[in-house]
């Protein structure tokens, strides 16, 4: 747990970028999410992946900032993947019957991301 | 056992939902809830919590919130969480649709889907109390049905197995049929089948169904009738459970469905299936095999009813989701393929400089433009916008070019062209969509441009002898509103140094974030800064000024350009 909010890496190349939020997602922190993941959108990167590797929980707030991101990047004709490899991190997108709309990871390899 | 009570008095404040969390967890552990559960339990107070800060307290964070939490080991946890705002409408507490797929509203529907029983108690003068509670699942007390069938531990175990699973199975068909297995073999009857309304039609429909009687499914599956008809109608109607042991004498009993398919009909079950207040079909056990239905048969297929009727409006919605996701895909190649039609380099005309962009906005749009070299020393232009957007604006854009195409090979005398345009447009199936087009023909021998326009935004002409830029304001109703109409021609003698600058309305209603318009103002202050600039270098400067008017709002619709200038 990190009062101190979350952390955000991301790795781009020109036609992949990938965001890593490192802590818990919630309503004072799925803001930051949102600027960083939006500044990316407005790329038009080809595929854009948001890895929840580092995420410990995650709530509305943070499903809606990810719902988003997914709705813009389809409308501009991109790819939106998660990487979701934690159970108690899935069982929120299973709750809110996401898990069959966004295209799900277990991994970045299976998510084919090709930055190191 | 253990039973406690602790209070926590916290400021509404995001960032300390954090410290919420820890002692939500902390205590659902301690009650005997596994981790996932604890998870989930301190998910839903969260969301608790931060609707308070976001819709109560509108985001003061100053304001206190007080947390009540009490648990009995091995039984249940319950939170409450009291807030002193204004007192809350019920009913505008909505769960989230989830229909839509969209940002925000999930919060209700998780605290909902995750706990047990949640109430919202507004109190007399100010606050609210937002009390939640979750049972351990051995001792869940179900409503009056699930206390009647814990007598039956089959019936409960089954019941429990068809809560668990049901809701994340979201093919309707696979869904359906599991449904019917599962209520045939619990009702020990002949047949069970799922009955839905078609709301459209207020029609009946055997959606799926199950018999020991091949014969009886085959005729029976997909069989409509009156959804006001025969004792399914009742039901529908009274929105209540009904158990008919001898059917053939009830009154009710409509007969049309047991003649058209050759079933005798003995005793039947019916429950209603409903989504909120709204029914959305019927559940239905037929002929039981030992004897007749009873009222622990109909509490048992009530007691049911309310998951299938979720599970079945869950995977309806997520059908609808995946269309949506399906038809975006679509207007991408739609895109694509309105891009392709665009032309990809610029025309060689003697004495003319040209240039010309579209911008397409995100969603596919309809603008158009292009050029045709003709014979002697001829050259035509065309620029236009189908009203609306789509696949169905694409599509016209595209029909557009090759109708325009093969026009010009018979003829390209304005009136003819406008003439077939017009024709083409008004005879499309959607009869709804518009045109605007101008049309145009230079002659580089005389230097004259020749034009005709069909609603299409007036052009900007730059006349170099008084230095002054004007509207060229000629022009009728777009395309497509009249069958048969003469669009008037005219003509214009270039002198070197004229500038004639086509646009679409897409430059024009290009908004910023507060909504404001680029405008005709605006626009006219560009050219006029652009002196003696080439009519590329004035396309790039209107472009350039209307993305600094926008900033990053994005645009709504494309953009399209088309500069001629005749040369010094």
């Amino acid at each position: 747990m990190n009062p101190k909010g979350i952390e955000i890496q991301t790795r781009q190349t020109p036609d992949m970028a990938l965001v890593i939020p490192v802590g818990e997602v919630d309503m004072s922190s799925s803001t930051q999410l949102r600027d960083i993941l939006m500044g990316i959108l407005r790329q038009k990167k080809e595929t854009v992946i948001v890895s929840l590797e580092e995420v410990d929980y995650i709530d509305s707030s943070g499903l809606a900032t990810l719902i988003e991101g997914f709705q813009k990047t389809v409308h501009y004709g991109g790819t939106f993947k998660l990487i979701i490899n934690k159970p108690k991190i899935m069982d929120v997108f299973k709750l809110a019957r996401l898990n069959r709309i966004f295209d799900i990871f277990e991994s970045r390899e299976a998510a084919g991301v090709k930055i190191v | 056992m253990l039973q406690e009570t602790m209070r926590l008095e916290i400021s509404g404040n995001p960032r300390l939902s954090c410290l919420l969390r820890k002692f939500v967890s902390q205590a659902s552990e301690m009650a005997g809830f596994c981790e996932n559960e604890a998870n989930m339990i301190t998910l839903a107070v969260d969301e608790a919590f931060t609707n308070i800060i976001r819709h109560t307290y509108q985001m003061d964070l100053g304001k206190r919130i007080y947390v009540r939490l009490f648990f009995t080991e091995n039984d249940h946890i319950e939170i409450e969480l009291k807030d002193d705002g204004p007192p809350l409408e019920v009913a505008n507490i909505k769960n989230r649709c989830l229909e839509e797929i969209r940002p925000g509203g999930l919060g209700v529907h998780f605290i909902q889907s995750i706990m047990d029983t949640v109430e919202y108690l507004p109190q007399e003068t100010m606050g609210n109390v937002v009390r939640m509670r979750k049972y351990l699942k051995n001792v869940r007390p179900g409503s009056k049905p699930m206390e009647e069938t814990r007598k039956n531990p089959q019936l409960l175990a089954a019941l429990l197995e068809i809560g668990q699973s049901l809701p994340w199975i979201l093919d309707l068909d696979t869904l359906l049929n599991l449904i019917v297995k599962r209520v045939k073999n619990l009702m020990e009857s002949e047949g069970a089948s799922v009955i839905l309304l078609d709301e459209a039609r207020q029609e009946l429909v055997f959606h799926t169904v199950l018999d020991e009687d091949e014969n009886i499914v085959k005729k029976l599956q997909g069989l409509r009738f009156p959804a006001n008809k025969g004792i399914a109608g009742r039901v529908l109607q009274t929105r209540k459970p009904l158990f008919v042991r001898n059917v053939e004498k009830d009154p009710d009993h409509f007969k049309g469905v047991d003649e058209s398919t050759g079933s005798h009909t003995e005793s039947l079950l019916y429950t209603p299936l409903q989504v909120r207040d709204r029914a959305i079909g019927i559940l239905s056990a037929k002929n039981k095999k030992d004897g007749l239905f009873d009222d622990a048969d109909m509490e048992a297929l009530t007691a049911i009813a309310g998951t299938v009727s979720l599970s079945i409006d869950n995977a309806r919605a997520h059908t609808k989701l995946l269309d949506t996701k399906r038809m975006q895909k679509e207007l991408h190649s739609a895109s694509l393929m309105h891009r392709a039609t665009l032309p990809q380099s610029l025309p060689d005309v003697p004495g003319l400089l040209t240039s010309a962009i579209c911008v397409p906005a995100t969603e596919v749009g309809g603008d158009y433009y292009d050029f045709f070299p003709l014979a002697d020393g001829l050259h035509a232009f065309a620029i236009g916008d189908v009203s609306g957007h789509g696949l169905e604006a694409g599509m016209m854009v595209s029909m557009t070019r090759s109708c325009l195409y093969t026009q010009l090979h018979f003829s390209h005398k304005i009136e003819d062209v406008m003439q077939a345009m017009n024709r083409m447009v008004y005879g499309s199936v959607e009869r709804r969509l518009m045109m605007t087009f101008f049309f145009a023909i230079y002659d580089c021998q005389e230097s004259v441009l020749t034009f005709a326009n069909a609603g299409h935004p007036s052009p900007y002409y730059y006349a170099a002898r008084d230095r002054q830029w004007k509207l060229i304001e000629e022009g009728e109703f777009p395309l497509g509103v009249r069958e048969s109409h003469v669009y008037p021609i005219y003509s214009m003698q270039l002198q070197p140094g004229d500038i004639f600058v086509l646009y679409s309305d897409g430059i024009i209603e290009a908004a910023n974030s507060h909504r404001d318009r680029y405008g005709f103002d605006r626009f006219h202050n560009l050219l006029v800064s652009q002196n003696m600039a080439s009519p590329k270098e004035i396309q790039d400067a209107i472009l350039r000024d209307v993305e600094n008017f926008c900033e990053n709002f994005s645009a709504s619709d494309d953009r399209t350009l088309m500069v001629l200038g005749r040369k010094l």
